[in-house]
């Protein structure tokens, strides 16, 4: 016991209930068992009822002591909940700072614009993109077909104009005059990505 | 937030039913437990009555007459230690209620040992008990309450071998009942003789303790702090106030400080069912060490050999005894260890001029010896210009008046003194056949005989 540490047992009794600590119910053990001490003569009478009071205070203790962990328990858990629910308002708002107010509501996607990979065209721009190359590609075909044929001397016709049309690099590279003039979908889209 | 709220209310609505489920559990627990020990006592009671053959299918409604034993398995011993001895706090609803309690429950099971004529099991039971009381006391041994408890049930356990080991002292007091419960088979003495001693060590180490809080406050709040401001004198701020804080006004140790100390010792030993005489020798210990420490700082110090000084100690001193007063304790004899300090508070006080004065002195100075008499004259400080220091004529007019005196010459007293204890017989008024084992002490191995 520290130095001039002092306790008055009775005043647990004045406590309210919901406030009882397991050290009350143990100075209301002691304060009864000294009074039960005050009326007991042969030792007999009042031993049952002493006892049975004994057990009732056991009860007490169990309660009073489980009352105190889950109310400490269900406050670590609500201050738990309540920091996480903090920390993901804070992270919400710090990452929709750019664009201001952001909700994402369902169906909706978020999209970073400094990512390379980031999706940019639309569906009808695609098609129209795929259309295309699918008209060239037979265009080229045929025209293929046509110089093995003059090369075998089976069309004794003059050299065409060579159009190289490379799909698979930008026309960036190209100065034909051919494909500066068309205004295909393409071009549009391929000059924005140069700017 | 709303939905944490709701969770935390419908976490506390579960809580309150499992709690009500708790305790129908617990009812249903305890019911059966006590159907269990009263079948136990049941069969217990069958086996040595053969009386009861002829009615064999009336069982008692009411509770069936106990013999106030607890029967225990062998190997259930080291179990038994363990819960009544070295796990048990000092504080808990069944010792709180029943301070002695587990000093019984011990003893009940001696008896049913000696009952069965064992000599085996009974051997091995006070020996374990003997051991688990050292070792626990060894294990608290800073502890006021620890010391308290265990020196308490530890003198219970002896006056319960006493009262019924069948010996025409202690039988006296006894009830017709409580003389037939008497041990039957065998002769404990030696054992209480153990565990007297034992008694003795835990006294000495619970005074040991309360000692070493004590030691530091005692010059401080007894010499040095000035309670009195002139001539009026303030009363010290009570014993038991709730907001009192242990330091007056300058943080430093007071004569509250401890008188407070003392009422948390002496709670401290009645809480836990300290027999009186105990107490009261404890108390008397205690202040001896006051009194001694006091008195030997003043055979050191010439700056507390003042008129204001003795003054304070007297005043100490009053304050002490109406502390005894109100705790009931006058008649322990603690106010007469302060005897030699009183002495020297008034003859610092006194006139030492005139040969009446030393007359005087010589003949009230009974419990100090010359060169002490001598020590505090030739300390004596005057506290103004006005009062003159005491002249060593004056000093060897004292001396002829105490020329005849043959005793002790030394100038301190010895603090570490200490007064033999004693453990006087205290019979119990406790029906064993009432005493119940409650559930809270872990000991359902234990069957009420």
């Amino acid at each position: 016991m520290e130095f001039g540490e002092e306790s008055s047992p009775a005043l647990a009794f004045e406590k309210n209930a919901f406030e009882l600590t397991v050290e009350d119910v143990y100075d209301i053990s002691y304060v009864i068992g000294r009074d039960l001490l005050k009326i007991s003569s042969t030792g007999e009478e009042v031993s049952d009822l002493q006892f049975r009071i004994v057990r009732v205070l056991e009860m007490f203790e169990t309660l009073v002591n489980k009352y105190n962990l889950s109310v400490e328990e269900l406050k670590m858990e609500r201050d738990n909940l309540k920091a996480e629910l903090d920390r993901i308002i804070r992270e919400g708002s710090s990452s929709s700072g750019q664009t201001g107010q952001q909700t994402v509501g369902a169906n909706q996607l978020v999209v970073d614009l400094n990512d390379p990979n980031r999706p940019r065209f639309t569906m009808q721009e695609l098609k129209e993109v795929l259309q295309e190359r699918n008209q060239l590609k037979a265009q080229l075909m045929v025209a293929q077909e046509e110089l093995q044929l003059y090369k075998s001397g089976i069309l004794p016709q003059s050299e065409p104009t060579m159009v190289d049309v490379d799909l698979s690099t930008p026309p960036a590279t190209e100065d034909s005059s051919s494909t500066v003039n068309e205004k295909t979908t393409i071009g549009k889209l391929f000059s924005f990505r140069r700017k | 937030m709303e939905g944490l709220t709701l969770r935390v209310e419908h976490l506390q609505n579960e809580n309150g039913k499992l709690q009500n489920l708790f305790q129908e559990k617990s009812n249903i627990n305890e019911d059966i437990r006590q159907e269990v020990s009263r079948l136990s006592s049941e069969n217990s009671v069958c086996r040595c009555d053969l009386h009861l053959r002829v009615h064999p299918k009336q069982t008692p409604a009411l509770p069936k007459e106990y013999l106030g034993m607890l029967e225990y398995k062998r190997e259930d011993e080291a179990r038994l230690i363990q819960n009544i001895i070295t796990d048990l706090k000092p504080k808990g609803v069944a010792v709180n209620v029943i301070p002695t309690l587990p000093a019984f429950i011990l003893f009940m099971c001696v008896r049913h040992a000696d009952y069965l004529n064992d000599d085996n099991k009974l051997k091995s039971l006070m020996n374990r008990i003997i051991q688990g009381v050292k070792k626990v006391v060894l294990a608290h041994q800073k502890d006021v309450e620890s010391l308290s408890f265990w020196l308490s049930n530890t003198y219970q356990l002896l006056n319960c071998l006493k009262q019924y080991s069948g010996e025409e002292q202690f039988l006296k007091q006894s009830t017709p009942r409580q003389k037939k419960n008497c041990l039957q088979n065998f002769d404990l003495s030696e054992h209480r003789q153990i565990l007297s001693d034992l008694a003795i060590q835990i006294y000495h180490q619970l005074i040991s303790v309360m000692q070493k809080t004590l030691t530091p406050a005692i010059v401080p709040g007894m010499l040095e702090h000035e309670s009195l401001q002139g001539i009026s004198s303030m009363k010290p701020t009570g014993f038991r106030k709730r907001s009192s804080s242990l330091y007056n006004d300058s943080e430093t140790y007071s004569i509250s400080s401890i008188l407070q100390e003392l009422s948390v010792f002496y709670s401290a030993m009645s809480h836990h069912g300290m027999e009186q005489s105990l107490t009261k020798q404890a108390v008397k210990q205690l202040f001896f060490l006051i009194g001694a420490t006091t008195f030997n700082q003043i055979m050191l110090r010439k700056d507390m050999c003042s008129c204001r000084k003795g003054m304070q100690i007297r005043c100490n001193i009053s304050y002490l005894e109406e502390w005894l007063k109100e705790n009931e304790l006058q008649s322990c004899g603690a106010i007469d260890t302060l005897r030699p300090l009183a002495q020297a508070a008034w003859l610092l006080q006194v006139n030492k001029s005139t040969d009446e004065d030393a007359k005087e002195i010589a003949e009230k100075c009974t419990e100090l010896n010359p060169v002490q008499i001598v020590k505090i004259l030739n300390s004596y400080t005057p506290i103004d210009d006005f009062e003159k220091r005491v002249t060593s004529s004056f000093v060897r007019q004292v001396q002829s008046f105490l020329q005849e005196y043959e005793g002790a010459t030394q100038l301190m007293l010895d603090t570490d003194y200490r007064f033999q204890v004693t453990f006087p017989f205290y019979p119990s008024s406790t029906a064993l056949e009432s005493l119940q084992v409650p559930s809270s002490l872990n000991l359902e191995f234990l069957t009420r005989i």
